[in-house]
């Protein structure tokens, strides 16, 4: 009888378990066949990129602890100067497993950049709260501080829709 | 929440041995598991839903595998072990290797996967300890659901390790002291590991991480071996570092946690070896891996398959990659290769030239490890031994040694058992001299760790993500 019981606990909390992690996850999204060039080109279009340049992929490995010719394409426009925290990095992976290390390298990248001006950088610390936006979605990851960040993550949901 | 911030090294800590020491000893095992709870939803509290599943599913199938064993219906505890087995490693294979697994087979779906809940690793195959210990009759199941949720989720070990088996905490969840000397006693362990991790570890991983960063093609001998040696550092230091913080936490509150690391660096084989580096995960592989399987006392191809799934697991169990398959077979090899080849030509050798070859060969085996993937393992390790690259020392390499050999030199004597001899022996004596420097000594470690852990942006524990 005991046996019963503990049976049924059990499956109820795998049960319980189950619907959980299906809810927390979200589904299945076919990778997007959007050409990745283009998609930066709508992307940074819609930014704003004044204070931008583009980077080597020595850079992306400096800033990101990523090498770039790991993923299918990986491009950065980081900050003009020491003093900016604007930047845009696309990446479409080259498999899903590479999602963690890029959200764990955005992650590490905005934790440095808010320490770096905490205390004395107003409009950076703005800029790195309120105008950073991360999405990965359809085999694509965009990272973003700009202004126009909330714009530029518009443009990046549309891009990556487009065959 | 992390045990290397100024939050938990100042508040949580403090206050929580506060009120452990003020709490009636009936109720001390629910204040512990109300914290370890608040300490795994200050990070996530999705995490804190499943761990808590995890927690209610175990509880009832241990339950169940106990009653199962005392009416000997071995047929049935068979099928409930199983199944509790099944249920724990999908668990771990869907958050862990379930985007691998279908990237393996050539399946491009891209799944967005909840991030992978804290100490996944080591909480499941603490369950899966529970499991086959209540199974094979070494330990009565717990009945209070507190004192067995508190075996899963107690904060000092949850996010990584050690493994500790249920047969061995089972008897401290039910009774254990606090006293003076257990808080002094882990309080200065928690001090060392956290010192070893943010001091050390650290800056011993900002070296290694500008060396991964510079161009692999141009890279000479010297930065490539610096590089590897960083890192065999860094991952020692900050995982022996967690280790000893976690059995410092473990001491504080009465349990006493085998030590998990013992002077890997000093091993004179690769089978010394891993009786010295995460002895939890090896003894958790042998007891309920390898011996399940025959062990050795079977036929010398039946114990090298046996051998062989432990060490594609042990691998795996590090990650979704293929490196760190690789980087288990590695292992497998080497082992292989001294118990049946070399163990009589070893003995002939003098300890010293062992240990030299020995640390080579796990540094070897740490290249890769950290490597993102084989074709980078493999262009690495040519640069360390001279094919390609800008020669045997070049002015990049020349400043990796300035600039890190101070910090290395230490780091490799601080692996060595000196001072750890050196400490304990200073701590045994009764003057009052040697008492205050002692004391000395751990403030000044608690500053120094104090200082790092403000002005540095940590990193999380290097085994956490395993």
């Amino acid at each position: 009888m005991k046996s019963i019981l503990f049976e049924i606990c059990r499956w109820a909390a795998f049960a319980a378990a189950l619907i959980f992690i299906i809810k927390t996850t979200g589904g299945t999204s076919p990778v997007s066949n959007a050409n990745p060039q283009t998609v930066l080109e709508s992307t940074y279009a819609s930014a704003h990129t004044d204070n931008m340049q583009p980077a080597s992929n020595q850079m992306i490995k400096r800033l990101y602890g990523i090498d770039p010719s790991e993923y299918a394409f990986c491009k950065l426009y980081y900050p003009l100067t020491n003093m900016d925290v604007d930047e845009l990095l696309l990446i479409k992976y080259a498999d899903g497993s590479q999602e963690q290390q890029v959200k764990s390298a955005v992650d590490a990248r905005l934790d440095e950049q808010k320490k770096a001006f905490e205390n004395y950088g107003v409009n950076q610390m703005e800029l790195l709260n309120d105008h950073s936006v991360f999405k990965s979605e359809s085999g694509f990851a965009f990272f973003t501080v700009n202004v126009n960040a909330d714009q530029s993550a518009e443009a990046f949901a549309h891009a990556i829709k487009e065959d | 929440m992390s045990l290397t911030r100024v939050f938990f090294v100042f508040f949580f800590l403090p206050a929580s041995i506060l009120l452990y020491r003020l709490t009636p000893i009936k109720v001390r095992n629910a204040l512990l598991l109300l914290l370890s709870l608040f300490f795994i939803a200050w990070g996530s509290p999705a995490d804190l839903i499943l761990i808590g599943l995890s927690i209610v599913f175990n509880y009832f199938t241990a339950l169940e595998l106990d009653e199962l064993r005392r009416a000997k219906k071995v047929r049935q505890k068979k099928l409930v072990l199983a199944t509790g087995i099944a249920a724990n490693t999908a668990l771990l294979v869907f958050f862990k290797y379930f985007i691998f697994l279908l990237n393996s087979i050539g399946i491009g779906v891209h799944f967005a996967v909840p991030d992978v809940p804290i100490g996944i690793s080591f909480f499941t195959f603490s369950a899966i300890s529970c499991l086959c210990d209540v199974s094979n009759g070494n330990e009565p199941a717990l009945k209070n659901p507190v004192d067995f949720a508190l075996y899963i989720s107690f904060f000092g070990k949850i996010t990584s390790g050690p493994i500790v088996k249920f047969s061995d905490m089972a008897k401290q969840i039910r009774q254990r002291n606090m006293t003076v000397g257990s808080v002094e006693g882990g309080l200065k362990l928690f001090i060392v590991g956290l010192s070893k991790k943010l001091i050390i570890a650290g800056s011993l991983g900002k070296l290694f991480h500008a060396v991964k960063a510079e161009d692999l093609s141009s890279m000479s001998v010297a930065t490539a071996w610096l590089g590897a040696l960083f890192y065999s550092l860094m991952l020692y230091y900050d995982f022996s570092g967690y280790s000893d913080m976690a059995i410092g936490l473990g001491k504080i509150f009465g349990f006493s946690f085998s030590k998990n690391f013992d002077h890997p660096y000093i091993s004179d084989s690769m089978t010394d070896f891993w009786r010295r580096w995460h002895i939890s995960l090896g003894a958790w592989f042998r007891d309920y891996v390898y011996i399940p399987l025959g062990g050795s006392r079977v036929s010398k191809r039946r114990n090298i398959i046996n051998l062989s799934v432990v060490w594609v697991l042990t691998g795996l169990w590090h990650g979704a990659n293929w490196t760190f398959v690789v980087w288990g077979l590695y292992h497998l090899a080497l082992l292989l290769i001294e118990k049946f080849a070399l163990k009589n030509f070893l003995k002939m050798i003098p300890r010293m030239i062992r240990i030299f070859f020995t640390f080579i060969l796990a540094v070897i085996g740490w290249t890769i490890f950290f490597s993102d993937n084989i074709s980078y393992a493999w262009s690495y390790l040519l640069r360390m031994f001279g094919a390609g690259g800008s020669g045997l020392l070049d002015s990049v390499g020349k400043y990796y040694l300035t600039s890190g050999g101070i910090l290395l030199m230490t780091a490799i004597i601080g692996a060595t058992p000196l001072l750890a001899s050196l400490g304990s022996r200073i701590d045994k004596k009764e003057s009052t001299a040697a008492q205050l420097c002692v004391t000395a000594f751990f403030a000044l470690l608690l500053l120094g760790s104090t200082a790092f852990m403000i002005s540095d942006t940590v990193s999380s524990f290097l085994y956490a993500q395993f």
